[in-house]
């Protein structure tokens, strides 16, 4: 009898095996449910600080959504997925039901792979009950084949006090005072930043410039240019900045005018004999 | 049935894309054509780091767009539908004759070594990827040299789980760049704006390992266990405290007229106080003598020798060859006339007296009468001494009942009777060169 070469397609092959699991895994959670092992037809798991297997941890159900927790014997969601069982605008209700891949993304947001299913076969996710289902790592564990490590080396990124995430391209912008340099690399052939706090002096231009003040439907400007005074009949402050007027000169020694500093201000007096 | 080996089993399916129906494309020459199983076996690719390639639904795809052949060289391309990717292909050459289960390499990347150093050109890298061909034969008799098989429309997709997205994952460089310091604008210009958004660039793409170091007023705290940096700034931390500006770049200038980099006067180059007496505000007072007068609106300070309250010799009377002009004493209520016999001529010389209530009074020099009564032309002796000259106009002005007059040594003193201010007078001294009155003082009321 001739033999015959049967070659499903890749989906179609994976249907029939518990792929992307392991062989071992019976799908199985602590609340009984069952993952039916054609659900997810193939992954691709890449979560960046993960180094151990991976499997799923929690299934969690709370319509109209249902979250699915991807993480390790030692961190039970280490990436996750969440999506709308029931909405119009969701996936499942979209025209393409050939393909729908579950975007895995970890605490800041960052890709983390893809569990590709369909819309059918995610739609048995409404049949679970509310809450939530854990499975042990042994029950729900991918195959190596469809996990990447992804050591955390390096830097992968910043964060800020406010837990804003950037990567890729970094940009530190000094400013308001701050001044950043690259100086010379040291020894450790590493780039040096030197940071400085040197401070805006003319900070209040910055920050009113160009920008008014109405009041009782007049406009004021809040920041003008100034004009400083830097001499008097050409003549400049001294190094302090010190300007002095006095009464007289070479010519007229003595002039009954006086120009005299007190604490409350500059006096101009005429001196002589007082009528009586 | 026998195991097939993946790459074996994969020329027999569709894989790695996407099972979607028959792979067609469009033949350059003979229009839709199916894209044999065994030209593609197997592929995977990485996205960069910079963009959102969302597998999700398949919102994105990676996609064989083209494969062409020139001469024996095929050129697969694939594109990504992702927005941030649409300029950008992975295209791998490969020979026809490769053989079975050649494997190629392909990435799309860039560098901006305009304008940069060599050590600090970034290489950007938008994808790059495996492909793994099978048996070219078939592809080979359906693609001639110079014919090309096409679908733009994405349908040829790769499986998702063949991409691998870097979005986000990992911090490629680290860039510095400043914010343009405030200016002061040129020369103080009113009219010209001092600031501007553009960010002035230190350096670029700088990876491996960083140090911050602590420059003018700046601790740097590093905590290895929250893997925290805090940056604070404090008077005198770091390297200390700066006494000269820092250089946003090297070529940075002070603008026109100034000596900082800022722009504007230094602190020598500004009036900060005026005798001794520092800003912002000064006040100038009015001693004796002197008026200052504030006008706010006009931004003005007037400042008046007034002579209040000084015996004053009024230049005008003391000249001669003339008649004497008016004098106008409003405000004052006192005249003091200072007598100077010697130049008094009898019948040419008088003194006239306007009062405020607009009675003229003539007095005339005689010599030898004396008036006494009220009358509004009195006369007065001229005497042998300053004295006794003074004495004989005390004597008539005071007998006028508008005025009242009294002497003292060479000096006679007037007032009006009923008013403190007002009084006008004017003097009749044709010039021989000798005034009769040398000073006309007043004192102020």
């Amino acid at each position: 009898m001739a033999e015959r070469t049967i070659h499903p397609q890749w989906r179609d092959a994976n249907e029939e095996s518990k792929y992307p699991f392991a062989d071992t895994a019976t799908l199985t959670s602590l609340t009984g449910v069952i993952i039916e092992q054609d659900t997810f037809l193939d992954a691709h798991l890449y979560p960046i600080g993960n180094t151990s297997n991976l499997h799923i941890s929690s299934v969690v159900v709370s319509s109209p959504n249902v979250t699915i927790n991807i993480g390790t014997t030692t961190n039970s969601v280490i990436c996750s997925v969440t999506f709308d069982l029931f909405s119009s605008t969701s996936v499942l209700s979209s025209a393409s039901l050939i393909d729908y891949s579950l975007k895995l993304v970890d605490a800041y947001n960052r890709p983390a792979g893809v569990l590709v299913s369909d819309a059918i076969r995610l739609s048995r996710f409404r049949s679970w009950n509310e809450g939530t289902h854990n499975f042990l790592s042994e029950e729900t564990e991918f195959c190596a084949s469809v996990s990447t490590p992804t050591p955390e080396e390096g830097l992968r990124g910043l964060t800020t006090v406010n837990n804003d995430f950037i990567a890729g391209d970094i940009w530190l912008v000094g400013e308001n005072g701050i001044v950043l340099r690259k100086v010379d690399t040291d020894t450790d052939n590493c780039h040096v930043i030197q940071v400085d706090a040197v401070g805006d002096p003319l900070f209040r231009r910055r920050l009113c410039q160009d920008k008014t003040l109405t009041l009782n439907d007049t406009k004021y400007n809040l920041f003008e240019n100034k004009s400083y005074l830097r001499t008097i009949n050409k003549i400049p402050p001294d190094l302090y900045g010190n300007y002095v007027i006095s009464a007289g000169d070479t010519t007229t020694p003595s002039t009954a005018l006086r120009v005299v500093s007190t604490p409350d201000g500059i006096k101009l007096k005429v001196v002589g004999q007082t009528s009586t | 049935m026998p195991a097939l080996q993946f790459y074996n089993d994969n020329a027999a399916i569709r894989y790695p894309f996407v099972d979607d129906g028959p792979l067609f494309m469009t033949h350059s020459a003979s229009g839709s054509i199916e894209l044999p199983n065994d030209a593609v076996v197997d592929f995977t690719c990485i996205t960069g780091v910079d963009f959102d390639f969302n597998t999700a639904n398949s919102l994105h795809r990676v996609y064989l767009s083209q494969i062409s052949r020139t001469g024996d060289t095929f050129t697969f391309t694939f594109a990504f539908n992702a927005t941030s990717l649409l300029s950008y292909t992975l295209s791998f050459a490969v020979s026809a004759t490769a053989a079975e289960f050649t494997r190629i390499y392909a990435s799309s990347s860039a560098s901006n070594a305009a304008g940069l150093p060599a050590n600090e050109t970034c290489d950007y890298l938008y994808a790059e990827g495996w492909l793994t061909v099978g048996d070219l034969t078939a592809l080979a008799a359906l693609l001639s040299s110079g014919q090309t098989m096409t679908r733009a429309d994405g349908s040829v997709w790769l499986e998702p789980s063949r991409t691998q997205s870097l979005y986000n994952s990992f911090a490629r460089s680290i860039n510095i760049a400043n914010a343009p310091r405030t200016r002061a604008p040129d020369n103080c210009s009113h009219s010209s704006s001092s600031y501007s958004d553009e960010i002035i660039v230190n350096a670029k793409c700088l990876d491996g390992i960083i140090k911050f170091k602590e420059g003018y007023n700046v601790t740097v705290n590093q905590i290895d266990t929250t893997n925290t940096l805090t940056f604070t700034a404090a008077i005198g931390a770091g390297i200390g405290v700066l006494c000269e500006e820092v250089l946003l770049y090297p070529t940075e200038k002070a603008p026109s007229g100034s000596t900082l980099l800022s722009g504007g006067p230094t602190c020598n180059e500004i009036i900060t106080g005026i005798n001794g007496l520092a800003g912002p505000n000064v006040a100038l007072l009015a001693g004796t003598g002197i008026s200052i007068l504030d006008n706010p609106n006009n931004h003005t300070i007037t400042v008046t020798p007034t002579m209040h309250g000084l015996d004053v010799c009024l230049p005008s009377l003391s000249s001669d060859g003339y008649t004497m002009v008016e004098q106008d004493f409003v405000g004052k209520e006192v005249l003091t006339l200072t007598v100077v016999t010697a130049n008094l001529t009898a019948g040419l010389h008088s003194i006239t007296f306007t009062t405020k209530n607009a009675v003229t009074i003539i007095a005339a020099a005689t010599s030898a009468t004396t008036t006494a009564t009220d009358t509004n032309n009195p006369s007065f002796a001229i005497g042998a001494t300053d004295k006794e000259t003074a004495t004989n106009i005390a004597t008539c002005l005071n007998a006028n009942s508008n005025l009242t007059a009294t002497s003292k040594d060479d000096r006679v003193t007037i007032a009006q009777t009923n008013y403190a201010d007002g009084l006008v007078v004017s003097m009749t001294d044709p010039g021989d060169n000798a005034a009769f009155f040398i000073a006309v003082n007043y004192v102020t009321s």
